[in-house]
């Protein structure tokens, strides 16, 4: 893809399957084509060469307008119309393909509680009256209106403070769960990338370095510039994509009396690991499911 | 004033045509200007250039204007109208461009990605956020219209024009004075009306 009067192709020798149902995080810099890249999906831009599928049908066959509709859309800038109330934004695509007015009211209702704002409170104020969060949060409703089974956001939360970030990150991440939408994610912040991925894509100069698994991505970066962008030597990263349940063993007897939840990741754990002399009970909830201890952790490492 | 109040009925004719010349050339002019602005606001180059001609028309004379005019048309009220339409499209066309150019690109961009076609976005997204804008601009051109078609007066249009000419010819002081404050006083109450309406429709 090369932009008219540049020198360069911004997306260039890109080949790129995103697997459906999962969230795949295309990382890099700015200006590294991510962007780019990521409005090729919905033909926002048309590339120069090459070919992108949306469930194997070229979208150059599809009308773009239709192609659109059907694919979710968040940007950083947000975007919210000023002039309208945050249900007539959320409920501007099922108008526009056509929904009643009543099937359009309750989805409105719908998407507000699952993005965590109160239908009641907020189905009839204007985009201006919301903190930016808040707006966000509509945004994504928006884009989730007729229920996308692709949804492409364009560095969604780079704007919001860091609490209303996380906040938003584990929205998408259970929307995602919940949905099994297809989400494409563009950042060039590797903490968000490693809490949200699937898989993760790394990107330099319009082209792909490394697309993999998060876990594994870390253990082995492909490149010193994957290394280098991932922080692949801050040990925290890595235990904090881990969890107690993936290290634990079969309960035994003779660990404890420190306890684990199954759940907690092994950043949080670590503590507890270090200062403990033997195994560590695990638990999920009252029940014991297993055991755990260094030597565990140290050879997931390794590994 | 004396003179205003000696003849109520003449002064209501001429204000009555002075209204009605303005009100039609402004409706005509916003008729050409909208789709004018609306092709060009996102063609900078091509936008550039158009302003650049309605521009040179603002500034002929309205005299040499009116004059070349009657060449064509003849005398009398449609080409006073003419002559209104053609200044008042700089001011319209101008602020068409600049309103439809003001709304955040961030929203033209969700439009787009949306779904919406580019009929779509212009009604539902461009148009009601560049609306007061736009109307900033009818209420520039209904002034300067206002005041430009006192000249009509030259061209056998009628108008409150009329009475300020006759007075001068005339040495009738209170004659010129009774069409120009007519003239101030319908710039005036358009003015206040149309601002009154912007700050209604200002979202």
């Amino acid at each position: 893809m090369t932009y008219p009067g540049a020198t360069r192709p911004s997306v260039d020798g890109v080949s790129l399957m995103v697997n459906a149902g999962e969230l795949t995080v295309l990382l890099g810099p700015s200006g590294c084509g991510k962007s780019t890249l990521v409005r090729t999906v919905n033909r926002l831009v048309e590339p120069t060469a090459g070919t992108v599928l949306v469930d194997g049908t070229d979208v150059r066959t599809t009308d773009p307008i239709a192609l659109r509709r059907g694919i979710g859309y968040v940007i950083q800038a947000i975007g919210l119309f000023g002039h309208m109330t945050i249900a007539q934004n959320i409920g501007i695509v099922p108008e526009l393909v056509g929904w009643e007015r009543t099937r359009i009211d309750a989805r409105t209702d719908e998407l507000l509680e699952r993005v965590r704002l109160d239908p009641s409170r907020y189905r009839n104020r204007y985009p201006r009256e919301l903190s930016g969060g808040e707006q966000q949060r509509v945004g994504v409703a928006r884009a989730l209106a007729v229920e996308p089974r692709v949804l492409l956001m364009d560095e969604p939360f780079g704007a919001l403070d860091p609490v209303v970030r996380r906040s938003l990150q584990e929205e998408i991440r259970a929307i995602q769960r919940d949905l099994g939408t297809t989400i494409v994610f563009v950042t060039h912040d590797v903490d968000e990338a490693l809490r949200l991925a699937d898989r993760i894509v790394v990107m330099q100069a319009g082209r792909i370095v490394q697309a993999e698994r998060p876990e594994q991505m870390l253990a082995h970066p492909a490149t010193p510039y994957v290394a280098e962008l991932l922080g692949t030597d801050d040990v925290g990263r890595r235990l904090a994509l881990l969890r107690v349940r993936d290290l634990m063993s079969a309960p035994d007897a003779a660990a404890g009396p420190a306890e684990l939840d199954a759940e907690a990741t092994l950043r949080i754990a670590l503590g507890t690991l270090l200062t403990s002399p033997g195994r560590v009970v695990v638990r999920e909830g009252t029940r014991i499911v297993g055991a755990i201890d260094l030597a565990a952790v140290r050879a997931a490492l390794a590994g | 004033m004396s003179y205003l109040l000696a003849h109520p009925a003449l002064v209501a004719t001429d204000l009555a045509t002075h209204a009605a010349m303005v009100a039609l050339a402004l409706a005509i002019a916003f008729a050409i200007a909208l789709p004018i602005g609306i092709a060009i606001a996102r063609k900078p180059r091509i936008a550039n250039f158009v302003l650049g001609v309605l521009g040179a028309i603002y500034t002929v004379p309205s005299l040499a204007l009116l004059a070349i005019l009657v060449q064509l048309e003849g005398l009398g009220f449609f080409t006073a109208v003419t002559a209104l339409v053609l200044y008042a499209q700089v001011l319209l066309v101008r602020n068409i461009v600049a309103a439809l150019r003001s709304v955040d690109p961030a929203q033209l961009d969700a439009a787009t990605g949306l779904g919406m076609s580019a009929r779509e976005r212009l009604v539902r997204v461009e148009f009601p956020q560049a609306f007061p804008i736009v109307l900033g601009g009818i209420r520039i051109a209904a002034i300067s219209l206002i005041a430009i078609a006192t000249v009509a007066a030259w061209v056998d249009a009628g108008g409150l024009g009329v009475l300020i000419f006759d007075g001068l010819h005339q040495d009738n002081v209170a004659k010129t004075i009774a069409g120009s404050l007519c003239v101030a006083l319908i710039a005036i109450v358009v003015d206040v009306a149309l601002r009154a309406l912007e700050r209604r429709v200002t979202v």
